[in-house]
């Protein structure tokens, strides 16, 4: 049971930082080249996360994604299901740390140094090219930064999954929701205990495999 | 050769700077002193900076047209850049660098060639952002070389590469440049290195207009406030038996000055700080003194311009009334002699 509470949140962590990581560079890039009005407009949208409840964010995703609507309805007719089911659960946590892997990209594009560009379109390579094999290498230790938020903001994600997968054991009740329901059960201090400490054992990994990661591409430069 | 046609206006630094100017290459020495736009102006004629207004077309094709609005990136034009700052993608080693500017066209014996010539065939493995300053030149020029371009521009190439390397670059492109005939626009403070390509020169004095022409004539009708603002520099390189030893150059011990680093091995001067002897004189303060055999009188409004060839070319400048009553000749031998205090050394040089 606990293990099945631990696997189901690094699925969940994973698959969010999986479906994060191309988006937040897809819009990264594209608020880089957005200017006025627009760049701030699509700023406040991608940032509006980050400063709501996690229950609101967790609320709208509900309304959207239930079967009476027609989002809800039509990936319902495909048969992927969002609502009180593990995607429901990867969605929410990707949604509330969005704005996190955005910011990092947002970081790492902005601090580029145009030279760097400028010597690509020396080379005479295409654009894309460029972008593949230049700026995101040079980019990637914001990209990794950004990751590892996304990873561990995903992993302790509680309220917007409450609201949107619900707290069904074995199937999408991760982490923090067991934890949650083991304090609110009679006898269940042992389990909670235990279930913390899982918890900080996997966020310590998780640091100390972040800042290895982190010193390597530092070591070769 | 080619035909590039400039009639643009653009910014360098606060002023606006006008050409319009048809040029043949062949190669044109872009040539002035540090901070009058060299830099500039190839960045715009390579298509990294949009000119204020004009136009430029490059044998019969557009590259840019002010109304209606047309421009080529630099990415679709034929050209090859060597930055003066070098540029290399850190994360690159120097073969993918390499590969990475590589024209599909260009075949593996020129490319082993230029490797070759360079002295990058035993760097290729490292990573660039682990090369020495003279390492990454070379790599930098090579980036260039490798596009097999028509037009080859290159900002101050050979800074920071020891003498021997320069001289086989330079065979290296005169080489090329007649294999594939690529036009060259080439920027130096360094009269010899433009020199090296040709006599045509593009002078930038930091006004709003640029001079064309032969060099020796653009030199000789240069007024005196414009020498002050591109003052004549030599460069020269000497060498060193083993640590400790003196250093010589052309077998003359070299006598350094506070100015010059004790292990720098490459010097610059200016031509007006050189003295001409016909003997070699004791009790002077001036301790250098190199023989050389005069090669060259320029008159100018200024004075008389002198090439002493010493091995390597030494540059001065006397005034009208020593000539006329020293009476140089070319072919004659004379001492050039400079002050230690005047040598300073060229830090950059590996």
């Amino acid at each position: 049971m606990d293990w099945q509470a631990t696997l189901i949140s690094l699925k969940i962590a994973l698959l969010a930082t999986v479906l994060n990581l191309p988006m937040g560079i897809a819009v990264g890039w594209l608020l880089t080249r957005m200017r006025g009005w627009w760049r701030h407009s699509l700023t406040a949208l991608v940032m509006l996360p980050l400063v709501l409840p996690p229950v609101v964010s967790g609320f709208f995703l509900l309304y959207l994604f239930s079967p009476a609507y027609w989002i809800g309805s039509t990936l319902d007719a495909l048969n992927i299901p969002v609502v009180f089911h593990l995607n429901g659960a990867v969605l929410a946590s990707a949604v509330v740390s969005f704005p996190l892997i955005v910011r990092s990209v947002l970081n790492g594009l902005e601090n580029l140094d145009v030279r760097y560009l400028e010597a690509a379109e020396a080379a005479g390579v295409s654009r894309r090219e460029a972008f593949f094999r230049i700026v995101l290498p040079l980019v990637s230790p914001s990209l990794m930064v950004g990751s590892v938020l996304v990873f561990a903001r995903s992993f302790g994600e509680f309220g917007a999954t409450m609201v949107l997968a619900g707290n069904i054991p074995g199937k999408t009740q991760s982490l923090p929701l067991a934890i949650y329901t083991a304090i609110q059960s009679p006898n269940g201090w042992q389990r909670a205990w235990l279930l913390v400490g899982l918890a900080c054992l996997i966020s310590v990994s998780a640091i100390i495999l972040s800042e290895r990661l982190w010193k390597r591409p530092h070591a070769s430069a | 050769m080619h035909q590039l046609d400039l009639h643009i206006s653009q910014h360098i630094g606060s002023t606006v700077f006008q050409v319009s100017q048809q040029i043949t290459l062949g190669s044109l020495g872009i040539w002035g002193p540090s901070g009058a736009g060299k830099s500039s102006f190839l960045k715009m004629i390579a298509g990294l900076h949009k000119p204020l207004s004009g136009s430029m077309t490059w044998n019969g094709t557009s590259w840019f047209q002010q109304w209606p609005l047309k421009w080529t990136p630099l990415r679709r034009r034929p050209v090859g850049f060597c930055f003066q700052d070098n540029r290399l993608f850190p994360h690159f080693s120097v073969d993918q660098q390499l590969q990475f500017f590589r024209q599909p066209d260009l075949d593996s014996s020129e490319y082993n060639k230029i490797l070759e010539t360079l002295g990058l065939d035993s760097l290729l493995s490292q990573k660039t952002s682990q090369l020495s300053g003279g390492e990454a030149r070379r790599v930098s020029l090579a980036c260039a070389l490798v596009r097999k371009p028509e037009l080859l521009i290159l900002d101050e190439p050979f800074t920071g590469i020891d003498q021997k390397r320069v001289m086989q670059a330079i065979d290296l492109i005169q080489i090329l440049q007649r294999n594939w005939q690529f036009g060259l626009l080439l920027a130096s403070h360094h009269l010899n290195e433009i020199l090296a390509f040709g006599q045509e020169i593009m002078l930038l004095d930091g006004s709003t207009q640029a001079s064309f022409g032969n060099w020796a004539n653009l030199l000789c009708q240069m007024q005196l406030p414009a020498l002050h603002q591109c003052p004549i520099e030599n460069v020269i390189w000497a060498s060193r038996m083993a640590q400790g030893e003196p250093i010589v150059v052309e077998n003359e011990h070299l006598f350094l000055g506070p100015a010059a680093l004790p292990d720098a091995k490459c010097f610059k001067f200016l031509a007006q700080d050189v003295i001409l002897a016909r003997n070699k004189i004791e009790n002077i303060s001036v301790r250098n003194q190199i023989p050389g055999r005069i090669s060259q009188i320029l008159p100018a409004p200024w004075g008389h311009l002198l090439a002493l060839d010493a091995g390597q070319t030494i540059w001065a400048i006397i005034t009208e009334e020593t000539q006329a009553h020293l009476h140089f000749e070319v072919g004659e031998m004379v001492y050039g002699l400079i002050k230690a205090m005047a040598l300073q050394s060229v830090d950059d040089v590996y």
